[in-house]
């Protein structure tokens, strides 16, 4: 698993990054490595909760890969709406319009969206979702906190890329992924964009093709060791996931509070690591679950080293 | 300490906002093409300067424009934990009117000054105490603090111009640059940021607001933020502004090679001076 900086020194930096974006990939990983990969992935989800049955479903995040990675033991908060969460939904909308139309800006686009949130609101007579019942509870203070958020978000998002060298991007492309039944795996992607077709084999011989895609995520916080294996899920994510016929090419990474950018091709090495990784995030969910459920067996206390070995087989 | 500062009186001519306006304009034809090489030279010198740090220090040091200012002005008070002192009317008045600042900026309206202004920092966990301070007024103590946000209000809403979509503007952006291995991390959130990010030429300014009277220490960190965000983007911004709520008036000026490296020496200064080297 290697990747690479961009220069923070590098002008213009949306050309930079949306050169790295876009540039073919070296390999793909291919089609036999996905079945081996999802099968691995099986098989530790099987070994994971032998035994166990969790009353829902756990659901891995990067927030919560993150808290496993960093070894971050304190309770967690459980989650609720505040600016800080809601910009990225209400920028997401913001950044759609714009590139819809240039001449709509972020300030414009993000008070249409937080506008057409509450009309929504008064026209369903509140059976709304959460972040609307949310939204309609706010003063005229709060919500221009909520705003201010979004047009931040959506202008960084905007500013960073040169959307004129993209062809259809897919803004806000998030995955989800079920496990055995008892997991669900969420990719965060920010944008997506369709790079080509690769021809992949079956192993009843039959040609298929697969959709690549490369993603970009805005990171918030700092780059960290750990910042390799939370971009690996949203490739992980997409790779697991044989519904699409799509498979990850690059990821890039991009933090707008020290404009520094990671790009990391996507490849069998950190396919298999950011697995390790989620692997043991739902271990760490699993023994945060209250006592009372459903545990009749220890759980093994490492992922098993074969991992590796089995893929490269 | 007041200082008088290059505050452009208003025109005759023109209304106070467009005054403001031209202020944070400046000269277009003055902004300068960006140096490429300006960026990785101050990175350079700083991560040179650091360099005496060890491997890993038990924290980040954190180096903020209020941390500059204490620690070269000789009262710097290491307290665990605290990012700020006990709240004064000061504080609680800065906070109101950057959070009304930000209001005007992105909806161009206020409805209730003093409201609008403690709802917004509500919503925020991390400006609670400057609620319960504002709360916990009472009488002539708290008539007085709404007379000022009221009146600071207004002029803000005469004086502050309306800004073009498309500059941009984006309120309370979080600047974060980390040198020596992240050991030292150069932080800052300023107030207003205008222009697109720069494609050869400088492209940006950057707008701290202030409630209180004009100081020296105010172009300091403006100059301290020109500096954070040529490190983050690769490009100096062209222009600085402090936009003072409580006259109306702005004091801006260009950005320079000058100030930035005045900026570098101030920073390590500081570290130097927080670590025990100076």
């Amino acid at each position: 698993m290697v990747g690479t900086s961009i220069s923070p020194t590098s002008l213009p930096k949306a050309a930079s990054l949306t050169k790295a974006l876009v540039a073919p990939p070296s390999s793909t990983v291919k089609l036999a490595e996905l079945t081996t990969i999802r099968r691995v992935w099986e098989e530790e989800l099987a070994s994971t909760f032998h035994g166990i049955q969790p009353a829902s479903r756990i659901r891995i995040d990067a927030y919560r890969l993150h808290r496993s990675i960093t070894g971050h033991t304190e309770s967690e908060r459980p989650f609720q709406w505040t600016p800080w969460t809601a910009r990225r939904r209400i920028g997401l909308d913001s950044v759609r319009a714009c590139i819809a139309n240039p001449r709509v800006s972020p300030v414009q686009a993000t008070h249409d969206t937080v506008d057409r949130l509450l009309r929504r609101a008064e026209d369903n007579g509140g059976r709304e979702d959460r972040l609307v019942e949310w939204l309609v509870g706010l003063s005229t203070g709060s919500r221009a906190v909520v705003e201010a958020e979004s047009v931040l978000w959506a202008t960084q998002l905007l500013c960073a890329l040169d959307w004129t060298q993209i062809s259809r991007p897919v803004i806000g492309s998030d995955r989800s992924l079920g496990g055995l039944g008892r997991v669900i795996l969420r990719g965060r992607v920010d944008v997506e964009v369709r790079m080509g077709t690769s021809r992949h084999r079956r192993p009843d011989s039959l040609d298929i093709g697969l959709a690549e895609t490369a993603l970009f995520v805005v990171m918030a916080g700092q780059h960290a060791p750990s910042s390799r294996l939370e971009l690996g899920l949203p490739a992980l994510t997409i790779a697991l996931d044989d519904r699409h016929q799509s498979v990850p090419t690059t990821v890039v990474g991009w933090w707008p509070a020290s404009g520094r950018a990671l790009i990391l091709p996507v490849d069998v090495d950190l396919l298999l690591r950011t697995a390790e990784a989620v692997v043991e995030a739902i271990r760490c969910e699993i023994d945060r679950l209250p006592r009372r459920l459903h545990r009749t067996e220890k759980l093994k206390p490492t992922v098993d080293p074969s991992v590796d070995q089995r893929v490269a087989s | 300490m007041p200082v008088v500062t290059e505050v452009r009186p208003p025109s005759p001519t023109r209304s106070a906002s467009q005054d403001v306006l031209a202020a944070l304009r400046g000269d277009p034809t003055r902004r300068p093409d960006i140096d490429p090489g300006l960026a990785g030279g101050l990175r350079e010198w700083l991560e040179d300067g650091l360099s005496f740090l060890p491997d890993t220090l038990p924290a980040p040091l954190m180096v903020s424009k209020q941390k500059l200012r204490d620690v070269l002005g000789g009262h710097w008070v290491e307290t665990a934990g605290a990012a700020r002192g006990p709240v004064s009317g000061s504080l609680a008045l800065g906070a109101v009117m950057d959070a009304l600042f930000r209001q005007v900026v992105t909806l161009g309206h206020l409805e209730d000054p003093l409201n609008d202004g403690l709802d917004a920092l509500r919503i925020g966990a991390r400006q609670s105490d400057v609620v319960e301070y504002v709360e916990s007024l009472c009488g002539e103590d708290l008539t007085r603090f709404r007379d000022e946000v009221e009146t600071q209000s207004a002029i803000l809403l005469s004086r502050w111009p309306k800004l073009s979509p498309s500059w941009l503007p984006r309120t309370q952006e979080r600047i974060a640059v980390p040198l020596a291995g992240g050991n030292v991390v150069l932080v800052g959130v300023v107030d207003l940021i205008v222009g697109a990010p720069s494609t050869g030429r400088a492209s940006v300014a950057l707008i701290e607001v202030k409630s209180g009277s004009a100081r020296l220490g105010d172009r300091e960190d403006l100059w301290f933020y020109a500096l954070l965000e040529t490190l983050r983007s690769g490009a100096p911004p062209s222009r600085v502004a402090t936009f003072y709520t409580r006259t109306g008036q702005v004091d801006a000026e260009d950005v320079d090679d000058a100030r930035l490296i005045a900026s570098v020496q101030r920073v390590l200064s500081a570290v130097g001076l927080l670590l025990g080297r100076a």
